[in-house]
């Protein structure tokens, strides 16, 4: 039998209040970070598998929208930091051993991948708007004829993109619920998944439509089976991360995380797309704005309730 | 040279008197805390045991803070103490997500700071402001490495432990039991 504890210290009623040290920044940009890593993966994908012919002006608006997002993204982190003129210490040094460190590089170095395949494949509106310059036409048909190589450093570069956002939160370890492997490629099929969407929200051609539909259906599928590994995982691990795990399954936060991330951003869109790739319901715009909403609230509900439950009690 | 603080827990009565020095010496401002008193109960009437406790940073060894730390504003002072660099502290709270003791916290001039082991004062050979004010001397801190030291002698004595060792950070701060 488990022995009874009591504690109790000084900064009991400060810890009382709550100890929340991220607040909404941090989802915000996982998700965007992860949306930004899903189109990259995405158009990077169909480049490699079907060659550049087949994507479409909706994919090419996608990846001219990517560094809008990130940039968005990184400004939400930005907003995050208590001392934001020390924002250029994370450049004067490089530490692989911090995800953090290592992350903010990633986001420097996947910029001139995104402005390459911009340039190699670029959206027709934004096109009849580039100026003509000796050198712009130069980088121009330098990207086209590189459209390969830079489709591999879009994938790679969009899956670590994508894998350090879970990283991120499941190296510190002070967080049961977070510590666990597998965050990492959650938040990789998450981010893709959500990515796969935003296309199928912008996307008119319908054979492309269904293609998309057929990758988010099995990426829906690959991220309920990582949830599962990641709550079984941490309930096997000890009362502390049973306690955590209980949190998001029966807590405060279930509700959200079981009705709204699971069932209504997962189960209803994966059972929906399902359906109209038989040709038993119409692809609709429902769907992707269903797993984009999951997506961002899968975040929320991560960061937040796993800030509830922590090593020290008072 | 290996400096820990070794705190006898069958001495101290929780006056948090070393809260109140460590606030005064290292200005700690209002509702933060560098060091904090602990009472744990245990057990069910009348079989009861009360272990109280001083608490503050554990100058981890292996301190995920300072591994996760992006700009190496955590580091490893000579003596192993784990020391924060405020001019590279961007205040991105990774090594608050980090520490499994909750020893951190953000500063309101932004910077993150916690226990420094008094490493100010040890270098002028005085005690820490805890060990210093404690009215029953509790808390004793020096080098582990020096087979001469208190807290050395204390170590060889056995029946010692520390906070959450399934954290797995080799803490230096020690309770006897």
């Amino acid at each position: 039998m488990q022995p009874h504890v009591e504690l109790d210290s000084t900064r009991a009623p400060l810890l009382e209040t709550g100890h929340l040290f991220w607040g909404w920044e941090i989802p915000v940009y996982l998700f965007l970070g992860g949306l930004v890593a899903g189109l990259m993966i995405t158009v990077s994908a169909v480049i490699l598998r079907y060659g550049k012919e087949r994507v479409t002006s909706a994919m090419r608006l996608g990846l001219l929208a990517a560094p809008v997002l990130l940039s968005l993204g990184m400004g939400a982190l930005f907003l995050d930091l208590t001392l934001k003129l020390h924002v250029f210490r994370f450049y004067l040094t490089f530490r692989p051993a911090a995800p953090m460190s290592l992350g903010s590089w990633v986001l420097i170095l996947v910029y001139p991948v995104q402005a390459l395949l911009v340039l190699a494949l670029p959206w027709h509106a934004f096109a009849s708007r580039l100026p003509a310059h000796a050198l712009l036409d130069r980088v121009r048909s330098l990207a086209e004829r590189l459209v390969r190589p830079l489709a591999w450093a879009g994938l790679l570069g969009g899956i670590a993109l994508g894998v350090y956002t879970g990283v991120l939160l499941s190296t510190t370890v002070a967080n049961p619920l977070w510590s666990s492997s597998s965050l990492g490629f959650l938040f990789l099929v998450s981010g893709s998944s959500t990515g796969v969407a935003a296309l199928m929200m912008a996307e008119r051609d319908h054979d492309t439509q269904a293609m998309l539909a057929r990758a988010d259906v099995a990426l829906i599928v690959a991220e309920l089976a990582v949830i599962a590994a990641w709550i079984i995982g941490l309930a096997t691990q000890g009362p502390l991360y049973r306690e955590a795990v209980s949190v998001v399954l029966s807590g405060s936060y279930a509700p959200m995380f079981l009705g709204i991330v699971v069932f209504g951003g997962l189960l209803v869109p994966m059972v929906l797309e399902a359906m109209a790739l038989r040709g038993k319901a119409m692809h609709s715009r429902l769907v992707p704005a269903l797993v984009l909403a999951g997506g961002l609230l899968l975040r929320f509900v991560i960061v937040y309730a796993g800030q509830e439950v922590r090593f020290f009690s008072v | 040279m290996r400096r820990v603080m070794v705190i006898d827990t069958s001495r101290c009565v929780g006056c948090e008197a070393c809260v109140i020095a460590c606030k005064n010496e290292n200005r700690v401002p209002e509702g933060k805390y560098r060091d904090w008193v602990t009472q744990e109960a245990r057990g069910e009437f009348p079989n009861l045991s009360l272990e109280i406790r001083s608490e503050r940073c554990n100058h981890c060894s292996d301190a995920h803070c300072i591994t996760n730390c992006p700009t190496g504003s955590s580091w490893y002072n000579d003596d192993g103490t784990v020391q924060i660099d405020r001019s590279k502290c961007t205040g991105c709270k990774a090594c608050i997500a980090s520490c499994p003791y909750g020893a951190r916290y953000v500063h309101p001039d932004g910077f993150v700071d916690k226990c420094s082991l008094c490493v100010h004062r040890l270098d002028r050979g005085q005690p820490t402001a805890c060990e210093e004010v404690c009215p029953t001397g509790a808390i004793v801190t020096g080098d582990a490495d020096d087979p001469g030291s208190e807290v050395a002698r204390l170590i060889r004595r056995g029946s010692l432990h520390v906070v959450h060792p399934e954290a797995a950070t080799r803490p230096n701060v020690y309770y006897i039991r």
